[in-house]
């Protein structure tokens, strides 16, 4: 028996709560199957309920008569699928746990992050002749288990030091192809370019940005990192360092 | 002569702004207003003292804008002293909004008409060297970024 694919449902999404055919037979003992040919075919009811209805709920009623009941994941946590099927004069049934993912946060997928060079064009950085660095920040949403949620279906957005709203992080940038507004299918993201491109030298190290971010999943927002950024450069151009004081540190 | 330059400039600047203004068709009002908000953010300072407009994100949104974003420029700039030390923020500016002309979303802003006026009225401003082989310099990159364009858009 699946609860569903893998047994992990980010939250808002849907899966089939029981994805195996029901077993008929020919010949039969009381509540089970047993001897005879067991064939794929026939009608049945199913029987099911859920373990934790505040993680995971039913999109319809706790009987069906065809097809395969699904559920939707609501909040974090874990919750057990629990199935009884009857038909053709046989039973079966069996429950699975299952785990409601919800994002929690971010994984630096490369350290240290691409840098990204001076110049112009697909994937450069900042201007030639200016001071400062540019790089490429991969992450990979976690959910409340440090696992990563495979799903393509995240939108990572951004709020900096003095706006009020929420902007998405990626989006079709024909400079930046790695970019996009969703998570890609393994829940990677891009937020490209991160820069810092003063016109004159700044040689301590100095702050200059706070960006939080929070991943947009089913229109439920979950905060899931905030970088303090800081930087500095040397005398020369294309030369410097940004680093969020934590996990994330580039030097060129 | 350099504070009647400066007056001269302002005065052009918001001749100008006002031509601009007067010309928008409602359908540019709304990109013309995203570009008002984004460059306002572009040229305020951060916490480091410095124009937030040396920051990665403006990079990801100025680029929409294309030749909007030297009218909001224009207009912010109408009425207030342009130092030296502002010129490179406006450059950079200018220049992510020219840094992929085709993610311009409204094509009549791909063509850099108030960009050009822009830099030709700030070269007249500065005496700083660097500051104007960097108007150069930027001049030089806008119009080759709007030719690779319409090179390859003829018709538009």
């Amino acid at each position: 028996m699946n609860l569903y694919d893998n047994g992990f449902l980010p939250v808002g999404s849907s899966g089939d709560l029981w994805s195996a055919n029901p077993e008929f037979c020919l010949e039969w003992g009381p509540g089970q199957c047993s001897g005879g040919t067991q064939v794929g075919w026939g009608s049945a009811t199913y029987n099911w309920t859920i373990g934790a209805t505040s993680i995971i709920k039913a999109t319809s009623s706790s009987q069906l008569t065809s097809g395969s009941p699904s559920v939707i994941g609501v909040s974090g946590g874990l919750g057990s699928g629990y199935v009884n099927v009857e038909g053709g004069g046989c039973q079966s049934g069996g429950s699975d746990p299952g785990t409601v993912q919800v994002p929690t946060s971010l994984k630096l997928v490369k350290a240290p992050p691409t840098i990204l060079q001076q110049g112009t064009g697909l994937r450069a950085g900042c201007p030639p002749g200016w001071y400062g660095i540019g790089i490429d920040v991969d992450y990979q949403v976690l959910d409340q288990n440090t696992k990563p949620i495979a799903s393509a279906n995240m939108e990572p957005q951004e709020l900096l030091t003095g706006k009020t709203t929420y902007t998405d992080i990626g989006g079709p940038q024909p400079n930046y192809p790695q970019s996009a507004k969703f998570t890609r299918v393994d829940g990677t993201f891009d937020d490209v370019p991160v820069e810092k491109c003063p016109p004159v030298p700044v040689t301590t190290l100095t702050p200059f940005e706070t960006q939080s971010i929070q991943i947009l999943l089913n229109g439920i927002p979950y905060p899931v990192r905030i970088n303090n950024w800081s930087y500095k450069t040397t005398n020369l151009p294309n030369q410097g360092t940004l680093t969020n004081g934590k996990d994330i540190n580039a030097t060129q | 002569m350099r504070h009647n330059r400066r007056l001269f400039l302002a005065a052009r600047l918001a001749a100008f702004a006002c031509v601009a203004a007067f010309c928008l068709s409602p359908s540019v009002t709304r990109a013309q207003t995203n570009a008002e908000q984004t460059v306002q953010a572009a040229m305020t300072k951060g916490e480091d003292g410095m124009y937030r407009a040396y920051d990665g994100v403006f990079v990801k949104w100025l680029p929409r804008f294309g030749d909007a974003s030297a009218v909001a420029l224009t207009k912010l700039l109408a009425d207030k002293p342009i130092a030296d030390a502002d010129i490179p923020a406006i450059l950079i500016v200018v220049r992510d909004s020219y840094g992929s002309p085709i993610s311009i979303e409204d094509a009549a802003e791909r063509r850099p008409r108030t960009t050009l006026y822009l830099l030709r009225s700030l070269s007249h401003e500065t005496r700083d060297p660097k500051n104007t082989a960097l108007i150069e310099e930027t001049a030089v990159y806008v119009k080759s970024q709007y030719a690779a364009y319409a090179k390859n858009h003829p018709d538009q």
